[in-house]
């Protein structure tokens, strides 16, 4: 047996004279969690939906619990569950009639459905609309009914295309706490594509970041940052916004580049540890009133920023 | 068990829009435009039977296109086919499912409300005392609602297709009008002339095979209800293009490129 959930190759696909993937390459642990990042358009949700076998590619094949996509798309989707990026539902079923026509299409013996059903929706906290319309619930409610049908083959791979696109912060909350806590079982492998990169920075080991239909880089998002770790990011924040610091930092030889928003300075520099103190020096001589002076990490963001613009 | 599934979905469906209740009216409605409006005999008719035929043939039509036009296209508009397609059925399963689901509630409605209509035609005096008319034997009455049936499940198989590609479930339902023309009386105007381009001025001296494609023009199908041959030639094409039309479907669908959002 493979030790891979997923198993990725030379997959393309387009769409007219766009490429929207191109000559995918990827594998993906068992048990482990991948997100795929990039612009719009970088071809994640595509990539998504050939794997659930929604899509057919155009060339290449992949292997989704051991099941090709190609030649097994019913054992691939009998084995996988997925949250689209907009859950909808049929708006006259309530839910548990929704889950039950689910857990029909699965092929659930009808003795394990009821069981099944009521885990799901206490896990997701929506035992007590159990009987309510699909079409009276809010946005939120029907991304946890999604995660919730999704779970209902008990599936070796989890995939999530922008599980909290369009949920206000507690509802974002919320679907996170509830993918973190599905994680931590250990027994589903999770693929998620996503924006919000600190939300992928809490779920994900290993990150994938497209761009145009390629994976430019894929590692854990620890060894990305000691990638992107060629630089430092210094942040300087003064009592009143001082353009003339600005102006005499950035003709400094070791510094990259500068970033200066009201009285807050991000400076990019080169990494050697003496420029620091060096730099202190040229700013408090221009300015003594330094209310602070510190480096700041690379989040994600600005390691995906930075992977994109090296691109071609 | 997941066809079945799709079918009782379906009807659900059908119940809670009140799909069900609306086309229940029109074929009732249908009827009392026939049996109590001047839509009724005209001076060339020979029984009761023309009126409803000559409405019926057209109102057939329009039922099954009302009840498919949002198959597939209803399914992409509310973003629901994904959720479906990305569960272990098949995509001739789903369709098929609808279809059948679709005559559950189109035929039942449409034999039982015909046949009633001809018992109270008898029961009530209409033929005798307002038309003045003899009522047809009932064996010819049922001749014309097998083709009428036929006529709502070829024009169920039709618009499902159509349902595939439209953009929208409006558009479906226009296309589906457009692909009415042979069961209106224009499409019977097109026939007479080109049967009088060729010089033929009955269906009698239709070559046989001519006959199967003319089954979907009503004016043929009136034909025959009076001709036992005919009859079998019209309501046999009828189903047999609904069965094509059906696996046409599920092989076209099988095949698409769907775009799962509207």
């Amino acid at each position: 047996m493979s030790a891979y959930a997923i198993e990725v190759k030379n997959l393309s696909k387009n769409y007219g004279k766009l490429q929207a993937v191109d000559n995918l390459s990827f594998k993906v642990e068992k048990g482990t969690s991948f997100g795929l990042l990039g612009l719009n358009g970088a071809g994640k949700t595509t990539t998504l939906k050939m794997l659930v076998s929604l899509i057919k590619p155009n060339s290449g094949t992949a292997t989704v619990s051991g099941y090709d996509i190609l030649k097994e798309p019913m054992e691939v989707r009998r084995h996988i569950g997925y949250v689209s990026e907009n859950p909808s539902f049929y708006s006259r079923m309530t839910t548990m009639e929704t889950l039950n026509y689910i857990c029909s299409l699965l092929d659930i013996p009808a003795k394990l459905r009821a069981e099944r059903i009521q885990k799901n929706l206490e896990l997701v906290g929506l035992v007590d609309k159990k009987n309510n319309y699909v079409g009276e619930y809010s946005r939120g409610m029907r991304h946890r009914l999604s995660l919730a049908q999704a779970l209902l083959s008990e599936p070796e791979v989890l995939f999530l295309d922008e599980p909290t696109l369009g949920l206000d912060p507690i509802g974002a909350k919320g679907m996170r706490d509830l993918i973190v806590q599905l994680k931590s079982s250990g027994n589903v492998t999770i693929i998620m594509s996503s924006h919000v990169l600190p939300e992928v920075e809490a779920i994900c080991n290993d990150v994938g970041i497209f761009d145009h239909g390629k994976l430019i880089a894929q590692d854990s998002v620890e060894n990305l940052r000691h990638t992107a770790n060629d630089s430092l990011n210094i942040e300087v924040v003064f009592n009143r916004p001082d353009d003339n610091v600005a102006r005499a930092v950035e003709k400094l030889p070791y510094v990259n580049y500068i970033n200066s928003e009201n009285n807050r300075l991000l400076i990019n520099t080169q990494t050697r540890e003496e420029i620091r103190p060096q730099l202190l020096e040229v700013i408090m001589g221009i300015n003594k009133q330094v209310l602070s002076f510190g480096i700041k990490e690379n989040s994600l963001e600005e390691i995906l920023l930075r992977i994109l613009k090296q691109q071609p | 068990m997941k066809f079945t599934a799709v079918v009782q979905r379906e009807f659900q469906e059908h119940v809670r829009n009140r799909k069900l209740f609306f086309l229940l009216m029109v074929i009732f409605g249908g009827i009392l435009m026939a049996l109590y409006t001047e839509v009724g005999p005209t001076a060339n008719s020979t029984n009761v039977m023309d009126p409803f035929f000559e409405l019926f043939a057209v109102l057939c039509p329009i039922i099954g296109i009302f009840a498919a036009m949002d198959s597939v296209v209803g399914e992409k508009e509310r973003g629901t086919l994904e959720l479906i397609l990305s569960k272990p059925i098949s995509r001739g399963t789903l369709l098929y499912g609808k279809f059948v689901n679709y005559l559950i509630i189109i035929l039942p409605l449409l034999i039982i409300e015909l046949i009633g209509a001809y018992f109270w035609s008898q029961a009530s005096g209409l033929s005798s005392q307002r038309w003045h008319l003899a009522m047809p034997p009932f064996s010819q009455w049922m001749a014309m609602v097998a083709i009428l049936t036929a006529v709502a499940m070829y024009y169920t198989a039709l618009t499902i297709f159509i349902s595939l590609f439209a953009k929208s479930t409006a558009v479906a339902g226009l296309i589906g009008i457009l692909f009415m023309t042979p069961a209106h009386p224009v499409g019977g105007e097109f026939l007479r002339l080109t049967g009088l381009f060729f010089g033929i001025d009955s269906f009698t001296q239709v070559p046989m095979l001519f006959k199967f494609p003319l089954s979907i023009f009503s004016k043929y199908q009136k034909f025959a209800m009076t001709s036992p041959t005919d009859f079998a030639i019209c309501v046999g094409s009828l189903l047999a293009i609904t069965v094509f039309i059906m696996f046409v479907n599920g092989q076209v669908f099988d095949r698409q490129n769907v775009t799962f959002r509207l």
